[in-house]
């Protein structure tokens, strides 16, 4: 445990070098952030110029999100042959594209990029990264569309990363030496980029919540001591707050942890009209003289979602090092008095940042508070029947999901609590049984006239023989506690067009870490005790689904 | 420029890239080259740590062909006391 907190401090130590606007070359070399990491991730690089300096300086980024990270770098190769293929977490096309468009024109190139694309897709179901960098926007529209053409393919836009970070992209002296026109300034940025960005929101599970302290973390000064006018707005600090609640927008759950008093922080955020967060903002406000670990455990709770989807934000090292030590699961960063420096280890903190940001990740601030409400509607009547006519719930079953596989593929990513098999199908595993005869991928969208929560459940089954097997089921958190789940997931399978052909329907379990509200709701049906189920396939009576009546009072409609 | 500041850093420079400690001795470690110490791709990022560093530029000729560390080392108090003698933009203004 000691060792645990320790190495989470010597991360934190890291941050102003790792975090700085521009990190040096010899700073991040000489750096040390510990080596206790707990995932081994592996990349394979195809390439047509140098890589391997940029990997060097992304070491220290993969090493602060605790990560192992061993490249295999293939020769280099303008025509992308794919040659000795072998399975990776992610595969990585690091394209010099001048190199292309010296010969030929954008037109020719992107339609043999997407042809060379589609090889790749069809060998390996692993997240794809295109990174190069173009002339316009033109071009980087259709670049976008191309990825977008083919499963789980991101372009990785290194000529905007560059742009973004204020630094030339191409230095030619060094072109001939180094094997790549990359510049010195863009290698550590791009490190950056892919290390804390790219990498993480292609395979990790996101961060959900950002857990913020509030004296001296998002104003300086202490509040009990300095009084609502006295402590200060800086300039970085407002930067700081504007910055978390554009990631309030893009549907990050905000939770305020301080020790104050309730009330002297309540109108604190009444009265700071200067202040670009509004109390109403945090879906979640623990502000007691209790200890923060329990604070932030119940605010997970309260947002039903794992520790391990929330990011800490303190400027007291104890208080770091207290959370961490009774709630290893949470991240954690360190507050630094110049707030510049918090906002981009907040922005670049590994899992945080997104891909895509779509439409139901907006929805879900407003869901969570709708959920609040419906919480008090459940208390004062006595007949869910009742409740849930009050609320007009209308589920939407779609059995051809097509343009939504995206949002599906995400929610097997996120959803941790009701996930029975935690098979975490990727974009494109999800393509290929969607296309498939033998298999449905099947969602469940959910509104109310509280919220729109858009689609909150995707289930895969895949027949076999006269078995029809769940391979996947997963229920986002935002539509537990309304009693729908049988009818979220009972009536999806009965409809799907292979339930006819079988006699048996069995469920694949995966015990996880944190899915126990799924298991304890197959428990119910196969009629044991929740740690009776097992590992592997359980199997319910056909008869059992086709007897099945689903809640009279919502509106049940097919897409 | 004063070249012992130059030494350290180079140290710490050559350090880093080649993942090492050098020999204590400054004459053994400044005979150190890119002929039979390190590689060319070696040399560039040493040599892209000291511009950083110092804000200096080296040619495309110069990443190539600097030979030992005492000659880095040499080039680079040149080009520092370079950059400094050159007029800045502040100087430029006094004459005006």
């Amino acid at each position: 445990m000691f060792s645990e907190v320790s190495s989470n401090i010597k991360r934190m130590e890291g941050q102003p070098i790792l975090f700085s606007a521009r990190p040096t070359r010899l700073s991040l070399q000489q750096l040390d952030v510990g080596e206790d990491w707990n995932r081994a991730v592996s990349v394979n690089v195809w390439r047509n110029h140098a890589m391997e300096a940029i990997a060097s300086l992304a070491q220290p980024y993969f090493a602060f999100g605790r990560w192992q990270v061993a490249f295999n770098f293939k020769d280099y190769d303008d025509s992308l042959m794919f040659g000795g293929h072998s399975a990776a977490d992610i595969e990585l096309l690091w394209l010099d594209s001048s190199r292309y468009l010296e010969n030929t024109d954008f037109a020719a190139w992107s339609e043999w990029l997407l042809s060379r694309l589609g090889v790749l897709r069809a060998a390996t179901s692993a997240p794809i990264i295109v990174a190069t960098w173009l002339e316009t926007d033109e071009q980087r529209h259709r670049m976008q569309a191309i990825v977008d053409a083919l499963p789980d393919i991101y372009f990785g836009d290194i000529g905007g990363v560059c742009a973004d970070a204020g630094v030339e992209l191409i230095d030619r002296r060094i072109a001939v030496a180094t094997g790549s026109p990359v510049s010195n300034a863009a290698q550590a940025v791009l490190a950056r980029k892919i290390a804390c960005h790219w990498f993480p929101a292609a395979i990790s599970p996101p961060i959900k919540a950002l857990a913020l302290d509030l004296d001296n973390t998002l104003h300086k000064g202490i509040l009990g001591e300095d009084g609502i006018q006295g402590v200060e707005l800086t300039a970085q600090h407002k930067a700081l707050q504007e910055a978390v609640k554009s990631l309030q927008q893009k549907g990050i759950f905000l939770a305020l942890v301080s020790r104050n008093e309730r009330e002297d922080v309540e109108n604190l955020f009444a009265q700071r009209s200067d202040y670009p967060l509004k109390w109403d903002d945090f879906t979640v406000t623990e502000v007691s003289w209790g200890d923060k670990a329990s604070a932030i455990a119940r605010a997970a709770q309260a947002l039903r979602i794992a520790p391990d989807a929330v990011l800490f934000v303190d400027d007291n090292i104890g208080e770091l090092a207290a959370v961490t030590a009774q709630l290893p699961q949470v991240h954690a960063i360190h507050a630094h008095e110049n707030a510049e420096l918090t906002q981009r280890a907040m922005e670049f903190y590994p899992g945080l940042w997104r891909w895509k940001v779509t439409a139901d990740d907006v929805k879900r601030n407003q869901d969570m508070k709708a959920n609040a409400i419906r919480e008090s509607l459940l208390n004062e009547v006595t007949d869910p029947e009742e409740y849930l006519r009050n609320l007009q719930v209308k589920l939407v079953f779609n059995h051809s999901p097509e343009a939504h596989l995206q949002r599906l593929a995400d929610l097997c990513k996120k959803t941790n609590q009701f996930n029975l098999a935690m098979r975490r199908f990727s974009l494109s595993e999800l393509t290929e049984r969607h296309r498939s005869e033998n298999a449905c991928v099947a969602c469940v969208q959910l509104t109310d006239r509280l919220s729109d929560s858009g689609i909150i459940a995707v289930i895969v089954a895949e027949l076999h023989g006269d078995l029809l097997i769940v391979e996947e089921l997963c229920v986002s958190c935002r539509a537990l506690g309304r009693q729908l789940e049988d009818t979220i997931v009972l009536w999806t399978i009965r409809n799907m067009p292979q339930f006819q052909q079988c006699q048996q329907v069995c469920f694949r379990v995966t015990h996880g870490p944190r899915n126990q509200p799924a298991i304890k709701w197959l428990a119910e049906h196969l009629e044991v005790a929740p740690e009776a189920v097992q590992e592997g396939l359980n199997g319910i009576p056909k008869t059992k689904l086709e007897q099945f009546t689903p809640v009279q009072s919502v509106q049940l409609s097919e897409e | 420029m004063d070249s012992a500041k130059v030494k350290e850093t180079l140290k710490q420079a050559i350090t880093a890239v080649l993942g090492k400690p050098l020999p204590e001795d400054e004459n053994v470690w400044l005979g150190m080259n890119g002929r039979k110490d390190w590689d060319s791709l070696k040399q560039v990022e040493i040599l892209l740590v000291l511009e950083e560093e110092f804000g200096i530029r080296y040619t495309e000729e110069e990443f190539a062909q600097l030979d030992t560390a005492a000659d880095i080392v040499a080039l680079t108090v040149h080009k520092c006391n370079e950059e400094t003698s050159a007029p800045t933009d502040d100087g430029l203004f006094s004459y005006y």
